[in-house]
């Protein structure tokens, strides 16, 4: 495991089983507190499954999730769901995205601050009386909201249903709710899928401003590698619920092991001496190279 | 012991009745994820059904009663699940892939409207049959002279049923409308994608469910010789808790939840309270649902992300 | 459809015909026996049959005729739907010898084919011109502006309501108007839950019972006031709510339903079987009636429990009604509290997490928000009106028993909430007038309430599955009304088209 100055999140031999299947098993790894920290990996390999027990929706089965906030360890695996996100600070997305499609973009991004808000409102009392202190809590809500609808460019769009946005849209929104929860770190599912290259682009800035700006550790689940390459600090890679690299974008990209994952085991070996005879023939004749 | 004993046979008929309406539940459940609020009210109607069949077949003069239980099982089963078929077709399937509840409010719907169209059509004072099968066995004789008894309709009751469940798994398991069914429990998108005609497998579960209720209307009305228009409510509700006992979507765990719930309400009669038999098994209803959703036989449901 | 797209009579007919007759096959199946037979008391209390064929004849020739006349306004034959459905009415009107009931669903029926067939002729589909609006998103609309003008909408009705008893001073209609109006508190209550939070609540009148016993048992041993049980009342509800939502709030939609179906049914025969305690089936009489407030009493004496009597304190002429006009204004507040409440809660954070949880309850959870501490105060604030609703029931009833809160009751006031649009606090006063001020102005049609109820439930999920008036409207806007304008429904693909 590479030892990671400054960890955020420390994941130490999670193992999560589901009956006879042990979709991740023992992996350990560190995300920095700076850092743009990609997990990738074929489809299948855990990582979604992974970040169900790290925001709390599964229970893992062994392991340990320590997560530095303001010099304070939170134990995550043994957090109940909700508090994941509202005292640890770990917010996410979903990879197939989750907005409260009836809702306006604006409401979806107040009820990202529903904490906050609620303890302004004296649990709805100092709303229901329409106290100023709530008043001004709102406002400063809206006004958080703003700055994350410029951020992602959805101001115009405030007052749509979120539900009728066009996709690349939907989202940055979920993005934006998820950062209108103040987390000190975010979990991106798959942030770029189906996005078309320019959209791809601005999620690159978007994702690493989010980096500086706001000195939020990202961790982000992949597959378009266009992303990865560019904007990771570092990446680890899953394959069948095991680690099987971790490092810089770089050394990832020529680990032989994370090669063989992608690209699966050389075959030649498994062809019937016959076709292998037919295919070296062929590949003769016809002047190519045999496969 | 001779108590005990005759609270166990008369249990396990109840049962046998709860199995066969929670069968409906649970398929319609396991394929489209709804609770049918109106299968109930397709049991009463069942019972209705039979008891005209009944009541025909005397007015007509056919007296052997094989013959008469023989139509009037598949008349009932026939003209039962005619009643399936259109509710499926005008409640639900409109609604499918609308706004989650809408089904559900839907069949509520459903539900009144069934009951208060027998009540219109047929009065609604309850319907007594006299009893169509006599005598039986006695198998054990307490000195105070309470004797176990077994009736003939009891073990007809009870190898019908078995009968029908050994038939049905194999349709299930065996035949490919079996395979179809469950292909559409899996993913309708994919079923659909390759060739399965997805509403039609629908309307047959329907069927099959309301063809099953039909039964168990016919013995429900042979074994207590009365039925009214909202008979349904109850039992239905009862035969939905047995499904969930047995864990939802599981065909072997309808039987046995409908067995459970059999025998805890005549065990809980026969020792405790009648009052709150109907409390004994809503409380079975929600002590399960809270702490083991899945059932005894079901598989646990995971929180999909 | 294009013209030459569109089938000849000929191509058409078979198909028709096939699904014409298809549905009077399986009307013939359904009828046959339920209609057909009719099962009467005959000689030694048994049962013996009466037959009604020429009843389950009309309905298969009436399905077969409007399956005929709907199928063929579907494939774009507008003017043989029509005249179907003109030879349908026409000919239930006059054939000689129909029931009237019969001759009722024959027009109606014939009405239905008819302007189906109008509705299609009047907005031809063309290739030059978008589709005409369907009948749903024209419903959308008016659900739009009744809610954007919900404000004056509002306002009349309230100014309504508080004439009402001046406008028609006399027992029965005022009775009517307390009637709805506890069935619209009753609707507003159940909105929170049901409407806001998307929990679909089967047992409210559980929470009904619990404030009705808790005024009647309270009146009966410790001879409290009307005043200080109303109060209590709510508590007590809340309190029930409270402990029975505890366990079940972590059940999944339909479950959480059938659960609290069961709890309302718990109570009822708690309610009926403890007769020590509750009265059992007898349940409680004589509850005393609500002074006012404390300072007068409905009496025709001029003084009655050391208390001056209502009309000689306001030196008038005494009268039954006044006690009536004074509980009719009573739920009048009640329930207009319990709308204030909703519409203010609704723009707070509880009440935007409701409809967050209702949205998707996974992402709420990703957001930091406890599932379960907001639903169990839905459940409690939406118990703790229905406790006050039935105290007040109890004290207008002078009488109340476990008959009067039945599952029945449950789904009346879920038909109101469904029926007038989930969330939508003008479709419940609609709902509210349609179901329980209707039937009983048409006393006759008593006997078919519940069946027009149940079909009206069916027909409205299917044809707008969030209720007539359903319509949400932003709690807080970035830009005001006037603002960029948001698309139509389905604007998405649009958007997508364009990109």
């Amino acid at each position: 495991m590479i030892e990671v100055q400054n960890p955020i999140l420390t994941v130490d031999h999670l193992t999560m089983r589901f009956g006879g299947l042990t979709a991740v098993d023992g992996v350990s790894f560190q995300a920095g507190a700076g850092d743009i920290t990609a997990v990738i990996g074929p489809n299948g390999a855990g990582k979604t499954t992974m970040f169900n027990c790290l925001t709390g929706f599964y229970k893992a089965t062994e392991g340990r999730l320590a997560l530095q906030r303001n010099g304070t360890t939170h134990y995550l695996e043994r957090m109940e769901g909700h508090l994941i996100a509202a005292r640890a600070g770990v917010a996410r997305t979903f990879q197939n995205i989750r907005l409260f499609a009836n809702m306006s973009v604006l409401e979806n991004l107040l009820v990202a601050q529903h904490n906050k808000l609620m303890k302004a409102s004296g649990y709805s009392i100092a709303g229901l009386l329409g106290l100023p202190s709530f008043r001004k809590a709102e406002q400063e809500g809206i006004e958080l909201a703003r700055y994350w609808l410029d951020k992602v460019r959805l101001t115009d769009r405030a007052d749509w249903e979120a539900g009728n946005l066009p996709y690349g849209d939907q989202r940055r929104l979920e993005i934006a709710r998820a950062m209108c929860t103040d987390p000190c770190l975010l979990c991106l599912d798959e942030p770029a899928a189906g996005l078309n290259p320019r959209e791809t682009a601005e999620l690159n800035d978007l994702i690493l401003s989010i980096r500086s700006d706001h000195q939020v550790g990202v961790l982000l689940i992949e597959h378009d590698m266009s992303v990865v390459m560019k904007i990771s600090d570092h990446v680890i890679v899953l394959d069948y619920g095991q680690k099987i690299a971790d490092g810089a974008p770089e050394e990832v990209r020529n680990d032989p092991a994370v090669i063989r994952a992608y690209l699966g085991e050389e075959e030649d070996d498994e062809l019937p001496p016959e076709v292998a005879a037919d295919l070296a023939r062929d590949a003769e004749e016809h002047g190519g190279r045999a496969p | 012991m001779e108590y005990f004993l005759q609270q166990l046979i008369n249990g396990l008929t109840l049962g046998a009745i709860y199995g066969l309406i929670a069968i409906g539940y649970t398929m319609v459940y396991g394929i489209i994820g709804m609770i049918n609020f109106a299968h109930g009210d397709i049991f009463m109607i069942g019972a209705f059904i039979s008891l005209m069949g009944f009541l025909l077949l005397g007015i007509l003069g056919v007296g052997w009663l094989p013959l008469t239980l023989l139509i009037v099982l598949i008349a009932s089963m026939m003209l039962t699940a005619a009643y399936g078929w259109t509710v499926e077709r005008l409640a639900y399937r409109p609604l499918r892939g609308s706004f989650r509840l809408a089904p559900l409010i839907s069949a509520i719907g459903m539900s009144l409207f069934l009951q208060n169209y027998v009540q219109l059509l047929q009065g609604a004072r309850a319907k007594p049959l006299p009893p169509v099968i006599e005598g039986g066995f006695e198998l054990m004789r307490r000195p105070d002279g309470f004797a176990a008894t077994i009736s003939y309709l009891q073990i007809l009751i009870i190898v019908l049923t078995v009968v029908l469940m050994i038939a049905f798994t194999f349709l299930i398991q065996r035949t490919s409308l079996g395979r179809q069914q469950r292909s559409c429990e899996q993913d309708k998108t994919m079923a659909a994608l390759i060739g399965v005609n997805v509403d039609r497998t629908i309307s047959i579960t329907f069927v099959m469910g309301a063809a099953l209720a039909a039964v168990a209307g016919l013995v429900y009305l042979m074994r207590y010789g009365v039925i009214d228009f909202f008979e349904g409510f109850l039992v239905g509700i009862k035969a939905f808790t047995a499904a969930v006992l047995g864990g939802i979507g599981s065909l072997p765990g309808a039987m046995l939840g409908g067995l459970l719930i059999g025998l805890i309400e005549a065990l809980w009669s026969g020792y405790f309270s009648v009052q709150y038999k109907d409390v004994a098994v809503f409380g079975i209803l929600v002590l399960v649902l809270i702490f083991r959703p899945s059932g005894l036989l079901g598989k646990p449901e995971i929180e999909k992300v | 459809m294009d013209a030459q797209l569109r089938p000849s009579v000929d191509e058409a007919l078979p198909r028709v015909g096939r699904e014409a007759a298809l549905a009077g096959l399986i009307t013939l199946a359904l009828t046959a026996t339920m209609v057909g037979l009719h099962t009467v008391p005959g000689e030694q209390s048994r049962l013996t049959l009466e037959f009604r064929f020429p009843e389950v004849i009309m309905a298969v020739v009436l399905v077969f005729f409007g399956r005929l006349g709907l199928s063929f306004t579907r494939e774009g034959f507008g003017t043989y739907g029509l005249a179907i459905g003109i030879v349908i009415a026409l000919g239930s009107l006059f054939f000689p010898g129909l029931a009237s009931i019969v001759q009722i669903l024959g027009v109606g029926a014939g009405a239905i084919v008819a302007i189906n067939a109008l509705w299609k002729i009047a907005r031809p589909v063309r290739p030059d011109r978008p589709l005409p609006k369907s009948s749903a998103q024209m419903m959308d609309d008016v659900a739009a502006w009744v809610q954007r003008k919900s404000v004056p909408i509002g306002g009349a009705g309230i100014v309504f309501a508080i004439a009402l008893p001046w406008l028609f001073p006399d027992r029965s209609s005022v009775d009517l108007a307390t009637l709805v109006m506890t069935y619209i508190m009753l609707g507003w209550g159940l909105n929170i839950i049901v409407g806001l939070a998307g929990l679909l609540d089967l047992g409210y009148v559980a929470f009904y019972a619990v404030g009705a016993y808790s005024y009647g048992l309270l009146a009966q041993y410790f001879d409290f006031s009307f005043w200080l049980c109303l109060p209590l009342a709510g508590i007590l509800a809340a309190f029930a709510g409270l402990i029975l939502g505890f366990p079940v709030l972590r059940l999944r939609g339909d479950y959480f339903a059938i659960v609290t179906l069961g709890f309302g049914e718990i109570i009822r025969v708690v309610l009926q079987n403890w007769s020590t305690f509750t009265g059992g089936p007898d349940g409680i009489a004589s509850i005393p009636r609500p002074s006012f407030f404390g300072i007068a009493e409905f009496t025709s004496a001029p003084e009655a429990d050391g208390l001056p009597s209502f009309h000689t304190l306001f030196g008038l002429e005494f009268t039954p009604l006044h006690r009536l006009i004074f509980l009719y204004y009573l739920i009048l507040v009640l329930a207009l509290i319990v709308n204030a409440v909703s519409l203010r809660v609704r723009k707070l954070p509880l009440g935007r997490s409701w409809e967050a949880l209702r949205e998707d309850d996974v992402a709420c959870q990703s957001l930091g928000i406890n599932r379960r501490n907001i639903k169990l105060a839905a459940f409690t604030i939406s118990a703790m009106f229905g406790g006050f609703a039935g105290s007040f029931f109890a004290t207008r009833q002078g009488f109340i028993s476990p008959e009067s809160f039945t599952f029945i009751e449950s789904a009346i006031v879920l038909a109101i909430v469904v029926l007038g649009g989930m969330g939508s606090q003008t479709g419940v006063v609609l709902a509210a007038i349609l179901i329980i001020g209707l039937p009983e102005l048409f006393r006759e049609l008593e006997e078919y309430r519940m069946l027009i109820f149940g079909a009206a439930m069916v027909i409205i999920m299917v044809w707008r599955p969030r209720g007539l008036l359903a319509h949400r409207e932003p709690t807080v806007r970035l830009h005001g009304r006037h603002g960029p304008k948001a698309p139509p429904k389905g604007g998405q693909a649009q958007e997508v088209a364009a990109e």
